[in-house]
């Protein structure tokens, strides 16, 4: 491995982290709203959540940049307003991952939201809390070890993205290139050695996640 | 403080739950086989169900009221909830069980009469417990301090007693009542032990499939056991 690999280790770990932490405070409350509440327009929310996972990355990619471009009316905002420019830097590697990891952490959290007695949520407002106070102190707390199982996958979906990330933020070595795209490009030029090698890389990463992620299911299902 | 209940209707699988009346002492036992509604009544005034119609109004604040689709929020209603199965929260130590209702309404450090409460209820050596290792009998006397120190004005008591011994039951209740009246609390106690009526509350409402069918003073207790067993065998 050399320097450069180990830049790109750091940098997709980054990213991928970082993607994690955006998604989290509105796939907490999607994933809630989901669990708990009737609304109308919900079943049209869960198809457009779930839309990523069924979408050819590329696809869900083109739909991004065409939003994100600097003529896409959430591009022209942000560049506008904040002179922030998303697609070809960083910002765009983070906003296709997270907006690929959102529907498994979605998944997951209103699992794990649904499994929290509802019991204790009403005896919690009973004794004065506000819906606020009940839901981080008994649905976030009860439903822990889903919400973190959730965020593990997320995580680990977001390592291995490759569609939606080259669409939006392209293929730029030390500015945007992650693991994927890294192997991908390897491969391309023939280079097979760095591509294993960094194949070896992606497949520990992979190992200890999904490792993590059966850990904390066994957990929940021993200590419901 | 009176407790109204206009023209209740809650609507049940197997009856209506139908009630018109207005509670306006300290105590009040509620008595009944099971299944006769009154934990719906108590979670209908807790607000964790809303009545098909009708009003209730505590201490001149309007709980519901399905005429104009008034229904004040469950957290609003300064109740304090001791449900039959206790429901404590198993993320939560002994401690942070006790103190949680205190905090939720915006109480700091220790409520006032904690040392009383904690000494009372014989829950000292428990105060750092987690829940998963207590026994039915003290997640019972947890959950009835629990709401007890939550500063509620209106306990409602499911069989707060139900799984302790006689004489700890006896001297709880006694307990109860004495706080009752120092600290204006207003309280429905549902219990199926005539006795506890009859040494704890000032009025006795006996409720069958949702109605209201008998109402009077504890003296009237006498003839509760005898009811009791026939409200049990006509059910």
């Amino acid at each position: 491995m050399t320097p450069e690999d180990w830049h790109l280790v750091g940098f997709t770990l980054g990213m991928a982290a970082l993607s994690t932490v955006v998604l989290i405070p509105p796939g907490l409350w999607l994933a809630w709203l989901l669990a708990r509440r009737h609304w109308p327009g919900k079943s049209w929310v869960e198809t457009v959540v779930a839309l990523p996972l069924i979408l050819p990355p590329v696809a869900t990619g083109l739909i991004l940049l065409k939003l994100f471009s600097r003529r896409g009316w959430l591009g022209a905002f942000l560049w506008e307003t904040f002179g922030i420019s998303v697609v070809f830097t960083w910002r765009g590697v983070v906003v296709a991952l997270s907006l690929m990891s959102l529907p498994l952490f979605i998944r997951s959290a209103r699992v794990a939201f649904s499994a929290v007695s509802r019991r204790h949520e009403q005896i919690a407002a009973s004794l004065g809390a506000s819906p606020t106070r009940v839901f981080w102190t008994v649905s976030i707390p009860l439903a822990r070890r889903g919400l973190l199982a959730g965020v593990l996958l997320a995580f680990a979906r977001a390592l291995g993205e490759f569609g939606a990330t080259v669409v939006l933020a392209g293929n730029i070595p030390d500015r945007t290139q992650t693991l994927a795209l890294a192997i991908y490009q390897s491969v391309q030029m023939g280079d097979d050695s760095h591509a294993f090698r960094l194949m070896m890389v992606s497949l520990t990463l992979a190992f200890a996640l999904a490792g993590a992620s059966e850990w904390l299911s066994h957990r929940r299902d021993s200590h419901p | 403080m009176s407790l109204q209940l206009q023209k209740l209707l809650a609507r049940l699988p197997e009856f209506n739950l139908e009630l018109d009346i207005v509670l306006d002492r300290p105590m009040t036992g509620l008595f009944g086989p099971s299944g006769a509604g009154k934990t719906t009544l108590l979670e209908t005034i807790a607000g964790l169900r809303n009545p098909d119609a009708g009003r209730i109004v505590f201490d001149q604040q309007i709980f519901a009221d399905t005429a104009t689709g008034r229904a004040l929020a469950p957290h609003l209603r300064s109740i304090g909830y001791v449900p039959q199965d206790v429901a404590l929260f198993p993320h939560l130590h002994v401690r942070q069980n006790l103190l949680y209702g205190w905090h939720s309404r915006g109480g700091d450090g220790l409520p006032p009469h904690w040392d009383e409460t904690i000494e009372m209820m014989e829950l000292a050596d428990l105060i750092y417990r987690p829940i998963a290792g207590l026994s039915g009998g003290e997640r019972q006397r947890v959950a009835l301090a629990r709401a007890i120190l939550s500063s509620a004005r209106l306990w409602l008591l499911d069989e707060p007693l139900a799984s302790l011994d006689q004489p700890v039951r006896r001297r709880l209740l006694a307990r109860l009542r004495h706080w009752i009246d120092r600290w204006k609390v207003t309280a429905i106690y549902v219990t199926h032990d005539p006795s506890e009526i009859v040494d704890g509350c000032d009025d006795v409402l006996v409720m069958k499939a949702g109605k209201l069918v008998q109402r009077g003073l504890p003296n009237f207790v006498s003839c509760l056991s005898e009811d009791k067993s026939r409200l049990h065998s006509s059910s």
